[in-house]
């Protein structure tokens, strides 16, 4: 396709992720999924605790089936910055993984 | 000798080496790295062994035993977590009657032909590592 001009057309993609937002996802009992909404960016680790007791509870994270009481006191937030391949900031909470004293 | 961790198959054979970068003789640091080959192996992983420094048997610390338990629940699946030292190997497992970790000694590990040899790899390269 090319304007009237014969310049092609580049088709302009919003980035669906603002700067100060993020995807994040949650895995939980052998099952991982998004939220279906967008995360501050600079929420805390306590905070996104929180909304992810919240969410698998109600069943309300996509591929993960709602549970009774999901703890995540000893999971960890990896926080992924946006970068040329994945263009949008992406935290994922995960079991924590140190052995040791 | 410094601490390492090593994910292991249900047959025993080793799938992937945590160390020695960020390794110490007192720890093994939280990894996203350990945890993402924990994931992708969650169909045929059997559990996760780490060395303890010196000799004979040996516990399982407060993090080791809350590392058990957020994999397990990140897993959905219970696992064995073996913790070698110089001269033993103790086999930590989830026994609901006590609803607590502790060292089985009924583990049956006679199909775990490689175990024995991860075992002795394990306990080379911590001290190599140290």
């Amino acid at each position: 396709m090319a304007d009237g001009n014969g310049e092609a057309l580049v088709p302009v993609v919003e980035n669906p992720v603002p700067a100060d937002m993020a995807r994040l996802s949650i895995t939980f009992g052998g099952q991982q999924g998004d939220l279906p909404e967008l995360v501050p960016w600079d929420a805390t680790d306590e905070n996104l605790k929180e909304m992810a007791t919240e969410t698998v509870r109600d069943g309300y994270v996509p591929g993960i089936d709602a549970q009774d009481e999901p703890d995540f006191t000893d999971y960890v937030v990896d926080r992924f910055e946006a970068r040329p391949d994945v263009q949008f900031n992406r935290l994922a909470l995960r079991p924590k993984t140190p052995f040791g004293a | 000798m410094i601490e390492l961790a090593m994910v292991f198959a249900k047959d025993g054979s080793a799938l992937f080496w945590l160390g020695p970068n960020g390794c110490t003789s007192g720890s093994v640091p939280d990894s996203h790295v350990l945890w993402d080959r924990i994931w992708r192996n969650r169909e045929v992983i059997g559990g996760v062994a780490h060395t303890h420094p010196g000799d004979g048997p040996t516990g399982a610390s407060h993090t080791d035993l809350t590392t058990f338990a957020a994999i397990e629940s990140g897993l959905g699946k219970r696992l064995i977590w073996p913790i070698v030292s110089s001269t033993h190997v103790s086999f930590f497992q989830y026994w609901e009657l006590s609803k607590s970790y502790v060292d089985s000694k009924n583990v049956d590990f006679r199909d775990m032909n490689h175990w024995f040899e991860v075992v002795k790899t394990l306990r080379h390269l911590s001290q190599i590592g140290g």
